[in-house]
């Protein structure tokens, strides 16, 4: 059963942006622990093997570490670590969608920029 | 790592075949969903699988060895089924505590302080005739058996049948959680898939007896796509893919399609977006209707 | 013996006496309503334990049928669908009107010893023979009845009324024929064990293809 997880992507995928997300917020903090494979398969109700593949890939990107024994930990460094990647893909994976938008509706450059502009002052 | 293996399994009862040459091999391990419509050929499956009834042809083993009156491999296994409460002189006169008791009896690693705890969440009154309880305490005494015979593959039949949406929350956590302390083998077979769907590590299909597909749950989806938008683009869109059902309204069309492999790009003029494991199924069943 | 037969084994062990105690109950009930209903006649105490015996006669191999009628579809079906195997569930059955036998027999050889009756080892042994015959009939006729339903039954009780009135015809005809079947006694007893061994054969290939009907 997925609370807030959708369909867009491969559930995973969506664990591991999730925590990410929450690095970048500040939810979780540089070595602080992670919840556990565990908790986050009861928390989203999802298969712990899937969980455990998002949490992984966290850990190879080493955004996670592990403390045998213990848990998982952000790395410090993380949060930096993580704009780094999501600047890099920010084009791709959001403003290519909003220029296609605009195109589909007659929306051009400048009054997008005027948007963005209008936007910054709220 | 062990493997609970059917092979060229046939069943017929009397001039029915219920199962057509079956081939399937369930990793211990793992939770596996087991969808499929009604007489599908889910239950006789699983029965087959678990040495309950005897298959017209055709093997099953539990790691190469023969299931069938093997108690090694027997004692591995639970096979949690619902009991009719309609039958005279049938095990539903038997009160709850006394069918827990015989559970108790017979399986081996049967936790008894987790079945309390089961019977405490579910709010069953052990002291009832099992005839007369509602169809959501029955379903929550199979899973209570099923659970706590810490069996290491567990088998569930149409589980959530008749539970209301919290017990099913409850359901799913349960399984969860003793999956991830155990990592006991489930197979659970459910009409409720959307719920589910996220809990199946791999997922099989069934329909009309034939396994339609045993695949891993995320992988399958990661290659099924709703491709929707006018109704040429798509069907140029979807040339060469398998499509399962296309449903038009005026000139708009969305086929559902499985791929061999996760397609990149459908071209231009057409979207294309996932589709869920139900949606995935319905399609496949409408287009076993329409006799593709 | 693996763990799971030894479990299969305590669990018809068990159910043998449960029912030994309810049959056993039954009888010391029937047996009071009589001495209460006959209480201060003449011989009563005599009587009552004469009609007590004539009771346990036929209600124990009746009971033991019934019980393995309905055997097939409840217990057997369900301890089946818990991982006893059918030869393990072949065994208990035979273990189960075992012990159910044994026990009443037990019963009714006390009540007979003490009130003084003769003949007391041979009619027990009758009650056995009866018993284990009929719980193995029982015990047949139970898996045909959870193939074909209770339609068996009926056929069942047909055929039983049939040969009823047969034995009472006879009886009207020739009132002492059931004294001279009571001459062949032992080629009855032997006739007995042998259609036993016959039934078992029956059961353990009817059990060996047992399916889990819950």
């Amino acid at each position: 059963m997925l609370d807030n997880l959708g369909e867009e992507k491969s559930i995973y995928l969506q664990i591991s942006e999730m925590v990410e997300d929450e690095i970048l917020r500040g939810i979780l903090v540089e070595e602080e622990q992670v919840p556990s494979t565990t908790e986050l398969s009861k928390f989203y109700k999802i298969n712990p093997a899937t969980a455990a593949k998002g949490i992984n890939i966290l850990v190879d990107k080493e955004i996670l570490y592990k403390k045998r024994g213990i848990g998982m930990f952000v790395q410090t460094g993380a949060k930096a670590k993580i704009m780094e990647e999501r600047r890099k893909n920010f084009y791709e994976t959001f403003v290519k969608k909003i220029i296609n938008e605009a195109n589909l509706i007659g929306i051009d450059k400048e009054e997008l920029k005027k948007m963005i502009d209008k936007s910054s002052e709220n | 790592m062990g493997i609970l293996s059917g092979k060229n399994i046939v069943k017929k009862y009397g001039k029915d075949t219920v199962l057509k040459n079956v081939n399937i091999d369930i990793e211990t391990g793992k939770i596996y969903g087991l969808i499929g419509r009604n007489g599908a050929g889910k239950t006789t499956l699983l029965s087959i699988l678990t040495a309950q009834n005897p298959a017209t042809e055709g093997s099953v083993t539990l790691d190469g060895e023969q299931v069938w009156e093997n108690e090694k491999a027997l004692s591995r296994i639970c096979y949690s089924r619902e009991i009719s409460q309609v039958t005279i002189f049938g095990p539903n006169t038997l009160k709850v505590k006394d069918y827990l008791a015989t559970a108790r009896t017979f399986y081996a690693n049967w936790d008894e302080e987790y079945a309390k705890k089961l019977v405490d969440l579910f709010d069953i009154n052990i002291k009832k005739k099992i005839s007369k309880l509602s169809k959501g305490m029955l379903s929550a005494v199979t899973i209570i058996v099923a659970l706590a015979s810490k069996a290491d593959i567990t088998i569930l039949d149409e589980p959530v049948a008749g539970l209301d949406v919290v017990a099913r929350e409850q359901f799913y956590k349960l399984v969860i959680e003793e999956y991830a302390n155990t990592g006991r083998t489930f197979i659970i077979s459910t009409h409720i898939i959307e719920e589910a769907a996220s809990l199946f590590e791999r997922v099989i299909i069934i329909d009309k007896g034939e396994i339609k597909f045993e695949d891993n749950t995320e992988e399958l989806l990661s290659r099924a796509y709703r491709v929707s938008g006018a109704k040429e683009a798509v069907e140029k869109a979807v040339s060469g893919y398998k499509v399962y059902n296309s449903e038009n309204i005026g000139g708009f069309e969305a086929a559902t399609v499985l791929a061999e492999h996760p397609v990149e790009d459908f071209g231009d003029g057409v979207q294309s977006e996932p589709v869920s494991l139900q949606n995935l199924f319905y399609a496949m069943c409408v287009n076993e209707e329409k006799g593709a | 013996m693996g763990i799971l037969s030894k479990r299969a084994a305590k669990y018809y062990f068990l159910h043998g006496l449960k029912l030994s105690a309810v049959s056993i109950g039954s009888i010391l009930c029937v047996g009071f309503v009589w001495t209460l209903s006959m209480f201060g006649v003449d011989d009563w105490n005599e009587r009552v334990i004469r009609m007590v015996l004539q009771f346990t006669r036929y209600i124990v191999p009746y009971l033991n049928l019934c019980y393995s009628l309905y055997s097939p579809s409840w217990h057997d079906s369900m301890v089946l669908s818990m991982g006893a195997r059918r030869k393990d569930i072949f065994y208990g059955n035979i273990i189960k009107q075992s012990v159910f036998a044994l026990i009443n027999v037990l019963f009714f050889g006390l009540i007979a010893l003490i009130s003084g009756q003769t003949g007391i080892v041979e009619q027990a042994a009758m009650i056995t023979c009866m018993s284990l015959f009929g719980g193995a009939f029982g015990l047949y006729m139970g898996h045909k009845v959870k193939k074909y339903g209770r339609v068996v039954m009926m056929a069942a009780c047909f055929i039983f009324i049939i040969f009823y009135m047969g034995t009472s015809l006879l009886y009207i005809v020739d009132g002492g024929f059931m004294a001279k079947i009571e001459t062949y006694k032992q080629v009855l007893i032997a006739g007995a064990v042998i259609l036993f061994g016959v039934m078992e054969v029956l059961i353990y290939r009817v059990n060996k293809k047992s399916m889990v009907v819950l």
